[in-house]
């Protein structure tokens, strides 16, 4: 890759940016949801709309990873996994949402309409776990574990502080899904500071 | 540890992304090696030195 090209990419948008949309996006269907402005299916469509914001995302962290050096067929195929969870997460979700709101289900199953997001966040934890046995790079095998690591910490204060702040009357309630998206967004800040850190140090 | 890899690479005319190549790793873990952010497996050190048709001793030395 030439300098000129690399210069390009890394002055490009950044992946978090369009991470950032989409968590932007979730949180505004969530407060309009909340307080009555919108519901269903125009919180299923708005949800649907803020997830084409991880095609650029996707594409724009396998450019940043090539550009810095970091790429490898393991990252590559986490990458696509990322984006089968995410998409495969929207579509649970609305369908769930869907099928609720127009048949009313009760019993098994609502439990089960309840349970089907939760199968797409079980392919993240699995291609989390995947991509450690496949990348071959020992150095990118103990960043993303670094990044992990960040990212549980960040999580547990977060949930833990926002818990405290709930119960003592101060915030409001926060439904738990709202874990996958704060560990994704602290795994993403993690691996921001990983790689400034490389770059600070003597990264070409 | 300390490592010639730095030196090594140079002697060659290689850059860090040739090297990465030739070992089959990121640019980005040559770099972290090479400026002793980290220390690389016994494995991977051992490619290194064959790499260089050297003795792994004559590659990393200790600090």
């Amino acid at each position: 890759m030439s300098g000129q090209t690399r210069a390009a990419i890394l002055a490009g948008r950044h992946p978090l940016v369009w991470g950032g949309a989409f968590g932007l996006g979730l949180a505004l269907t969530a407060w309009l949801e909340r307080t009555g402005r919108i519901d269903w299916p125009w919180n299923v469509a708005l949800i649907g709309f803020f997830s084409l914001s991880l095609v650029p995302l996707a594409l724009s962290a396998r450019n940043r990873s090539r550009a810095c050096g970091t790429a490898s067929p393991a990252l590559d195929m986490y990458n696509r996994r990322a984006m089968i969870w995410a998409f495969g997460y929207v579509a649970a979700l609305g369908l769930a949402m869907t099928a609720r709101n127009t048949w009313h289900p009760t019993g098994p199953v609502l439990w089960l309409l309840a349970l089907l997001p939760s199968l797409a966040i079980a392919y993240y934890v699995w291609s989390l776990g995947r991509y450690l046995v496949e990348e071959a790079d020992e150095y990118l095998r103990m960043r993303q574990i670094q990044a992990g690591m960040i990212a549980t910490g960040l999580l547990l204060m977060v949930a833990s502080t926002w818990g405290f702040l709930e119960t003592f009357g101060i915030a409001p309630h926060a439904e738990g899904w709202w874990s996958v998206a704060v560990f994704a967004i602290a795994q993403s800040l993690a691996g921001i500071y990983l790689t400034a850190r490389d770059q600070r140090d003597g990264g070409q | 540890m300390n490592n010639r890899l730095k030196v090594l690479r140079a002697e060659r005319s290689w850059s860090q992304q040739d090297l990465a190549e030739r070992l089959g790793v990121s640019r980005q873990s040559v770099n972290a090696i090479e400026t002793g952010k980290y220390d690389p497996s016994l494995p991977l050190a051992f490619r290194v030195a064959d790499l260089f048709e050297m003795a792994i001793e004559d590659v990393f030395q200790r600090d």
